[in-house]
């Protein structure tokens, strides 16, 4: 059970990665994009093309993947300013989910249909931690994430540039009245999302495989997972990702594994109901 | 009455009231070349014997049924929703099990599960949309999730991951159709009853709500409409057609499987959707039928059709989001535009019965069917705080019937607010709102409307993409008898005669087919003043009514609300231009700091001190 | 004769078909307070926004020192020196006093912001005392403050103000246009926009807008008169 929680905190935390950009980009610009998981794919993939077809090193990888994530950042947003601008959430949903279907149509037109893999970065033995088995691995990937919480917390709280996000995301127009940069912040936010899911696929991917459904499959979990924990929250949307992943290891061990998806998305529709502005969260949309 | 400075837009021709409702639904410019195009498809299968065409053929109407569904929620109502999957599994997956393992009879399993998929449907709706419709769209994902899982994990039941093969030929009392031919024959008899029978739905006044609350929320609950109950509804009628498409699908492929019920489907049906045309059968069905044609010819190339997929929903949504009909119908507004600068805008003669005419010609001073006055208006001792701001300060304000009560006051006084508490989307503080004696305070906006109350609103808030007409029967449908009064002032004249009534009162006979949003401004405010007379209240409340209007549009506006005080209806009038107040006015309140600083007779009010000195901040 | 600071020449603002501003002409000079009086719906809000770049005028030009500025970006204006303080403040009520001021140096015009805010705390001695707290705890007339130093931040050379007074009673008024009146002193441009009286001490010119165009133009002697306004304001008796 210990074994399962560990793991589930581990598999939460790559759920957390995905919900953090997702959120991130929704508070700065009020745009949900469903694409955000087949970004994480893409860093993944590009990871194994870099790390292993042409056998460079990983920190060189990650660079790579970063210059290559920024162009698909700015991509998007060039494709999504028209929408972004109107606020239509409905058509930049639909939008973003065609995005999504494009890019691993192409991914699949370039590596095949097989599953890949991507060694782990770290080639050493498991550690133990409170008696519970952590593969290198799994320590990196909670390491990650606690870095990207201690950087966005430091961003947002002690820089000048935290402080231009929250005012931009509370009133757009009163910020640019301000002289905030508002189509600069869009911009920003875009990259940094799209950085940060492609990075997270490169790391993710040694510990689930590097396919196809990769990052289509954990972003939705991510989502409900984010709405639970209180959309619009970013506290709340890493704490209701690890609490999807938690839920899914430990439905899979104490749960026969076929009800593992009922276990876990039941567990979220429950939540939903008890709790409708998630745990943390404040009001998304105000019902009149 | 009528206004000379036409800023018209010529529109579609108005319905022919001899003309059924169905006839109506059908006969749009989009539906003979689909027709036709079916029908060309049908034609083509027979004729060149490839099965596979008649196979994809019977498919694609079968899936049709299904984005006609789809347009129920997310065209009509705006409800962004990935269950189209989850439901598409509980009507195959029923028929499936019950064919095959029960050997029910085809129609009887469908129906089956229909049932089953109204049942989860209403009763997810009913949980999610407590808080809003965002939240039903994530809660889908979840639904679409927990079925897959649920199809694996009873497998003893689905077959799991192997599915449930052979099922049989649907048959239809008697007749099996075991042919392909009959198949596709079968599907396209059920599409197109299921596709008119929406058709119908969405002209009538279920479809005109779905309209409604998606263009507004809060107008739409202004005008009566019960929006949680109304998505709730279009959610459900996408699931039933959706679980009805399911079964179809399962007879013409005789198999089911998990792999046929993902969120793959769920976002390919909104694609067809979206390229089609969102909010029209006729889109929805050729949406369907150019993105399965377009796969069959592509899948030739490996992976291609996911890609195509892809920039199709992509662009589609991008660039047109209002899909192929959507565009055609642009279009033809565009040229409807151009075309005015070269023939005069006709006046459009509408045919009406008798009996309307009649109702038209009576004399508007005359009270009618003994129908006597409900009581006074009345706000008492009312407070209204949000946070610190103190809005409304012990405010008493009193409208009698048949009379014109204005409400004035500079900027930041609290009008607003008063008027937000009247028509409920405010609570009071402390105080109470009274109608005839009974408090109405506890009561929702939607609520309110069945009370005698109407509201027009400063910023307008139209149904954009309704026309004119559509407009006004949105409230015309939720307009219920006042309690207090014997019957309604306009006994007999119900449905399209009382739309014709109200619109003809207002002036603006002569745009009711024209799109709210092509209207000039000064047309825009009649209809405003329409959509709250159709609700056939006894309190008008008005929010700015004059402002913006030219020195004409103000005359036409007082005679118009001098005629509806005449009719007994009492009026609370926000104003800000003194021209309108000190013409109409038989009261006039004056606050000032959510207080009220004078009650009197118009002329009282414009010479009071206090009150100069109020609008000009002299302390 | 003074630079004109700011000309507007025919500006005309419509939202759809409702015309707010129609063929405008006003003009600035450096170190003056020009006050903008009109009941509402006058248009006041619409000339303002566009002024400041939030809508883009139907028609007619905007010049700032001689140069249109009709294409610039609101942003980029702050940069040039013209600042609004909105109608209604529009404050950061998810930040605290100090952060609101902070964001002065957003558009990057003004390189001693902490000058600047230290500037402030001395014109508005009533912040200080909050200086840590959220601004949604602040009364009206401090939220007005904070609003008007907010706008200061950037180092304005033309301050636009937008109904400072609303919602604020008399004596709250009388503070803030003290303030305003030290601001002038610092030589701070002012335009304000206000549907009362409570601007006409610090006015040096006045004109008064009535649905969409201006109806008169003097020294704001003239309008001391209840009575001028009045009929301006609530039509002749």
């Amino acid at each position: 059970m210990l074994q399962a929680t560990i793991n589930g905190i581990v598999l939460g935390g790559a759920y957390a990665l995905v919900a953090i950009g997702f959120v991130v980009l929704f508070n700065n610009t009020k745009f949900f994009n469903f694409a955000h998981g087949d970004f994480l794919t893409m860093g993944a993939f590009l990871g194994y093309s870099f790390v292993v077809s042409l056998k460079l090193a990983w920190p060189l990888a990650i660079v790579l993947i970063v210059v290559a994530m920024t162009v698909m950042g700015l991509l998007t947003e060039l494709l999504t300013r028209q929408v972004v601008s109107r606020r239509a959430l409905l058509i930049g949903a639909i939008a973003t989910l065609g995005l999504g279907l494009v890019i691993r149509a192409v991914i699949q037109m370039t590596y095949g249909p097989v599953d890949l893999y991507l060694p782990p970065l770290v080639d050493r033995p498991a550690v133990r931690v409170f008696g519970a088995a952590l593969s290198y691995q799994q320590l990196i990937i909670v390491g990650f994430v606690l870095v990207v919480l201690l950087v966005l917390y430091w961003i947002y709280q002690h820089t000048f540039v935290g402080l231009v996000l929250k005012a931009t995301a509370e009133d757009p127009t009163a910020a640019q009245i301000m002289g905030v940069p508002t189509a600069l912040v869009v911009r920003g936010s875009f990259v940094g999302s799209a950085v940060l899911a492609g990075v997270a696929g490169f790391l993710v991917a040694p510990s689930f495989s590097v396919s196809l459904l990769l990052g289509y499959l954990i972003v939705f979990k991510a989502v409900v997972g984010s709405f639970v924990g209180g959309f619009g929250s970013l506290v709340g949307a890493v704490v209701g990702a690890v609490i999807v992943g938690v839920a899914e290891v430990n439905a899979a061990y104490l749960v026969d594994a076929d009800y593992r998806n009922i276990a876990v998305y039941g567990l979220l529709i429950l939540l939903f109901i008890v709790r409708p502005t998630g745990l943390f969260g404040t009001k998304l949309v105000e019902k009149v | 009455m009528a206004e000379t400075t036409l800023t018209a837009e010529p529109g579609t021709a108005p319905r022919d009231p001899r003309r059924s409702l169905v006839a109506t639904a059908i006969h749009r410019p989009e539906t003979p070349p689909v027709v036709v195009g079916l029908l060309l498809l049908l034609l083509v299968g027979l004729v060149s014997g490839d099965g596979r065409w008649l196979g994809t053929t019977a498919l694609l109407l079968a899936l049709a049924v299904g984005t006609v569904g789809l347009n129920f929620a997310q065209g009509a109502a705006g409800i962004f929703t990935l269950g189209t999957a989850a439901f598409l599994g509980v009507g195959g997956y029923s028929t499936a099990i019950l064919t095959t393992r029960y050997e029910w009879s085809p129609l009887l399993a469908a129906l089956a599960g229909a049932a089953l998929a109204a049942v989860v449907a209403s009763v997810f709706a009913l949980l999610t949309l407590r808080v809003s419709e965002i939240y039903l769209a994530i809660a889908t994902l979840a639904l679409v999730q927990i079925f897959g899982g649920m199809i694996l994990a009873y497998d003893g039941l689905t077959g799991g991951v192997d599915g449930i093969p052979a099922v049989p030929a649907p048959a239809l009392f008697g007749f099996a159709a075991d042919e392909l031919l009959e198949l596709a024959i079968l599907n396209v008899v059920v599409m197109t009853v299921l596709a008119v029978g929406a058709a119908v739905v969405l002209a009538a006044k279920p479809g005109r709500s779905f309209r409604a609350v998606r263009e507004d929320h809060l107008a739409a609950a202004g005008c009566g409409v019960r929006v949680n109950r109304t998505f709730n509804l279009s959610f459900v009628l996408a699931a039933v057609y959706g679980s009805i498409a399911g079964s179809l699908f399962a007879h013409t492929i005789a198999f089911v499987d998990p792999t046929a019920f993902n969120l793959d489907i769920s976002v390919i049906a909104i694609a067809m959707l979206v390229i089609g045309g969102s909010g029209s059968v006729v889109g929805a069905i050729l949406g369907t039928v150019l993105l399965q044609v377009a796969a069959e010819v592509v899948t030739e190339f490996k992976g291609f059709s996911n890609l195509l997929f892809g920039l199709v929903i992509l662009f589609g949504a991008l660039v047109s989001p209002r899909g192929v009909v959507g565009g055609a119908h642009d279009l033809v507004d565009r040229v409807q535009v151009l075309s005015r600068f070269f023939r005069r805008p006709a006046r459009v003669a509408v045919a009406r019965t008798p009996r309307q005419r009649d109702a038209v010609a009576r004399d508007p001073g005359q009270s009618l069917n003994g129908a006597g006055p409900v009581g006074v208006l009345e706000a008492t001792d009312v407070w209204k705080a949000f946070g610190g701001v103190k809005a409304l300060q012990g405010v008493d304000v009193r409208v009698e019937p048949g009379q014109i009560h204005a409400l004035i006051g500079p900027n930041g006084s609290g009008k607003s607010t008063l008027i937000n508490m009247l028509s409920g989307l405010y609570r009071v503080d402390r105080g109470d709102i009274r109608l005839g004696g009974r408090s109405i305070g506890g009561l929702r906006t939607a609520d309110r409307t069945t009370t005698g109350l109407a509201r027009t609103y400063q910023n307008g808030r139209l149904f954009k993409e309704l026309s004119v007409f559509e407009n006004v029967q949105v409230p015309g449908d939720h307009r219920r008898p006042t309690p207090g009064a014997v019957g309604s002032r306009w006994p007999g004249v119900t449905g399209r005669a009382w739309a014709e009534l109200v619109i003809d009162f207002v002036g603006i006979t002569h745009l009711e087919s024209t799109k709210a949003r092509l209207l000039g401004f000064g047309n825009q405010r009649r209809v405003e003043l329409a959509r709250a007379i159709a609700l056939d209240p006894w309190f008008l409340l008005l929010d700015e009514p004059a402002a913006g209007l030219s020195g004409m549009e103000q005359e036409a506006l007082v005679e118009k609300l001098r005629a509806l005080s005449g009719l007994g209806m009492g009026i609370l009038l926000v104003e800000h231009s003194m021209n309108v107040v000190m013409d109409v006015a038989d009261t006039v309140t004056v606050l000032d700091f959510g207080k009220v600083i004078g009650c009197g007779a118009p002329a009282a009010i414009r010479a009071d001190r206090k009150v100069i000195d109020a609008y000009l901040g002299v302390s | 004769m003074k630079e004109q600071l700011l000309r507007v020449d025919g500006v005309s603002v419509a939202y759809g078909g409702l015309r707010a501003v129609t063929d405008v002409d006003i003009s600035v000079a450096a170190g003056e307070c020009l006050v903008l009086l009109g009941p509402n719906g006058a248009g006041k809000t619409s000339l303002m926004h566009a002024i400041a770049g939030v809508v883009t005028p139907a028609s007619g030009d905007i010049r700032y020192h001689g140069e249109s500025i009709r294409k610039v970006r609101t942003e980029k204006r702050v940069a040039r020196g013209i600042c609004l303080v909105p109608e209604g403040r529009r404050l950061f009520t998810s930040l605290t006093v100090e952060e609101n001021l902070r964001l002065g140096r957003a558009s990057r015009r003004n390189k001693h912001v902490d000058e600047s805010i230290e500037l402030v705390r001395e014109t508005f001695p009533v912040l200080a005392g909050r200086w840590k707290q959220s601004a949604a705890t602040l009364s009206g007339g401090e939220q007005q403050m904070l609003a008007i130093g907010r706008a200061l931040a950037t180092s304005p050379e033309l301050l636009i103000l937008d109904e400072p007074s609303i919602g604020l009673a008399p004596k709250v008024v009388a503070d803030v246009y003290r303030r305003l009146a030290a601001v002038l002193d610092q030589g701070v441009t002012l335009l304000v926009v206000e549907q009362n009286i409570s601007a006409l001490e610090l006015a040096t010119r006045v004109q008064v807008l009535r649905n969409g165009v201006i109806v008169s133009s003097g020294p704001p002697q003239t309008y001391r008169d209840a009575d001028v306004l009045a009929d301006a304001y609530l039509g002749a008796g």
